[in-house]
């Protein structure tokens, strides 16, 4: 990984006791869909996200390993999640957050990276392999501007 | 045979005669019948390996040689559970239980009372034509939604259903496995299923159903707000694939006549199974083209629990070689003497004493290892035709006993799992405490049913 385009960039990020209300609120601010949780040491300990909440506003019928596949069925639902949404205000993103999360370290090579933003969806939280602490994000756009840095210094060189 | 016989049979066979570490042939069998049931039972080792290498010591120890334990197979048990498997894995697509499950709430117009009846009567009937655990799958995840949305506990729900699908799948040939075993070992039918065991099991569920109304279902209430919310589902959104859903059916009535019928023209339920497997297959597939078959093909196939068919087959081999170490007729022998030959008594003694065990241990295990024992009294009682109510017990204990804890049944342990995962702990002893009871009421039922019946 090129050391002078930065692939890993700064994030916003949440504490495990933030309430869930006034995460949702940051994400409304800062405008992303998703935060790392990081604990007091700066460990990474989860991933808070819309998806994270839109799981607890679904019965736990349908979300559970081997619930339900689809619920069309039910109608006049917008009542019930949003009562479901009014429950969640108080709980601590530490209960909501999604706790075995995919992590990248700082020297995941760079196909392996492609690969996992595939599968898991941009962004994703880069760890320090030994202390698993936080140190940035790598998302579809700042692994695509660094690549194509890259590109520009190999057509520079007549490589490509 | 006499114990020269047997012994004669061996050495021709190649089987071990002489001890082993010092033990008999008899005594080490034993031992690791036991081995196998411990660990079944201890939960440490999954049981499919446990019973395959069940069936590697046997072998390796030289109770059974290769070409007896390849006979001990039971092809067509194994063909009658692959095929429903199937059958039932197509029929799961199309939505069809979460479609029933709305159409009874909405029949209920959302009473609480009503739905626990209706659920545990769907429940039952589709355990007796397709297996337990997947009716059990399918069923409950719908059903703890309905719970939800009615503001009610799931408990009786669940228990309920647990209690129906053993109960249902007792009624027929195909609705439990120690009934697929039994049938497919002693030649007995759909329709012999369904004549003996099927009267005892209707007035079984009615007595369920009004205990589980007197306990519960009368004293649950719900606002009439989530009533009309319930009511307004459509069930039809629920049906995936309305038209595999009506090959399925059509199949699946196909099946269920091709038992009845087949029997007596000599058309085993194991054949039967896999053509209707088969036809359904070739429904499904034949508009598409070669890719998208082989894929629909492959995912069909994909969905048959091979761990459950690979736990059968070590069994099959343990239980062929504890029968011919003459174990099970020295058991047999002691059992007769017990109740002094006398196949009334027998038969009741079968019957609580397969529901007991059925209800702590996985009843598959015990079934398989009773049938060669119940076999070998057939001459004492006046040939085969003779025993068949010692069949019906044994069917009867077996199936109601898996009832009587949270572990009796594989569908006990999928329901809790479920349950479980949605918010809902069952705990064991309280499960037992009611369900227990319960249980011993069915077996009490079924013996009065036997004294009408055959005695």
């Amino acid at each position: 990984m090129p050391k002078e385009r930065p692939i890993i960039v700064k994030a916003f990020t949440v504490t495990p006791d933030t309430t869930v209300g006034d995460a949702i609120d940051l994400l409304q601010k800062h405008g992303v869909r998703c935060m790392p949780v990081v604990d007091a040491d700066r460990k990474l300990v989860g991933w808070f996200s819309f998806m994270q909440v839109f799981k607890f506003m679904l019965p736990a019928a349908v979300t559970m390993e081997g619930g339900l596949s689809h619920i069309d069925f039910a109608f006049d639902t917008a009542p019930g999640a949003a009562k479901r949404l009014g429950k969640l205000q108080d709980r601590t993103v530490a209960e909501v957050m999604l706790q075995d999360c995919p992590r990248l370290n700082a020297d995941t090579p760079t196909w392996e990276m492609l690969r996992l933003l595939m599968q898991h969806g941009s962004p994703l939280p880069v760890v320090d392999a030994g202390s698993e602490h936080f140190l940035g994000i790598v998302s579809d756009q700042s692994v695509l501007e660094s690549l194509e840095e890259v590109l520009k210094d190999l057509q520079a060189e007549g490589q490509v | 045979m006499t114990g020269m016989e047997q012994q004669a049979a061996h050495a021709v066979a190649a089987l071990t005669t002489q001890s082993i570490f010092g033990f008999s042939p008899m005594v080490v069998g034993t031992a690791v019948l036991l081995g196998v049931y411990g660990f079944i039972i201890w939960d440490r080792i999954n049981q499919t390996i446990v019973a395959l290498m069940g069936a590697t010591v046997m072998l390796l120890l030289g109770l059974i040689n290769h070409e007896l334990a390849m006979q001990g197979v039971d092809l067509n048990t194994l063909f009658l559970l692959i095929g429903m498997m199937v059958i039932v894995g197509m029929m799961q697509k199309t939505g069809v239980f979460q479609f029933v499950a709305i159409v009874c709430a909405k029949l209920a117009r959302g009473e609480p009372a009503k739905i626990l009846a209706l659920l545990t009567l769907i429940t039952a009937v589709f355990s007796a034509f397709l297996d337990n655990v997947t009716t059990i799958m399918l069923i409950v995840p719908i059903t703890l939604l309905l719970a939800e949305q009615l503001k009610l506990s799931p408990y009786p729900f669940v228990f309920a259903q647990i209690f129906a699908s053993n109960i249902g799948g007792t009624a027929t040939l195909i609705g439990d496995p120690p009934n697929i075993l039994l049938g497919s070992a002693v030649g007995l039918s759909f329709n012999d299923f369904l004549m003996n065991t099927g009267p005892a099991v209707l007035v079984i569920l009615a007595v369920f159903m009004l205990v589980m109304h007197l306990l519960w279902g009368r004293k649950m209430v719900t606002s009439d707000h989530a009533k009309a919310h319930l009511v307004k589902y459509n069930p039809w959104e629920a049906l995936q694939d309305k038209v595999l859903l009506y090959k399925s059916l059509f199949v699946l009535a196909l099946v269920i006549v091709g038992f009845m019928a087949g029997h007596s023209g000599g058309l085993g339920a194991g054949s039967v199974a896999l053509m209707g497997a088969a036809l359904l297959l070739l429904l499904d597939c034949y508009p598409h083209h070669s890719k998208e078959q082989s894929h629909r093909v492959h995912e069909a196939f994909g969905k048959v629990e091979w761990d459950t068919i690979f736990f059968f087959i070590g069994l099959f081999i343990i239980v062929a070689a504890v029968e011919q170490t003459g174990l099970l007729n020295m058991l047999a022998g002691q059992l007769m003497a017990l109740t002094g030959g006398d196949m009334e008594r027998t038969a009741y003694y079968i019957l609580w004493g397969s529901a007991l065990p059925s209800a702590f241990i996985n009843n598959i295990p015990f079934v398989a290892t009773m049938i060669p024992l119940i076999q070998s009294m057939a001459d004492a009682f006046g040939g085969p035709e003779a025993i068949k109510p010692l069949w019906w017990a044994l069917s009867l204990g077996a199936c109601l006993g898996g009832n009587g804890t949270l572990v009796g049944a594989s569908a006990n342990v999928m329901a809790a799992a479920y349950a479980s995962r949605a918010g809902h702990s069952i705990s064991f002893m309280k499960f037992m405490a009611l369900a227990l009871p319960l249980m011993l009421l069915t077996i009490a039922i079924s013996h009065v049913y036997m004294w009408l019946a055959y005695f």
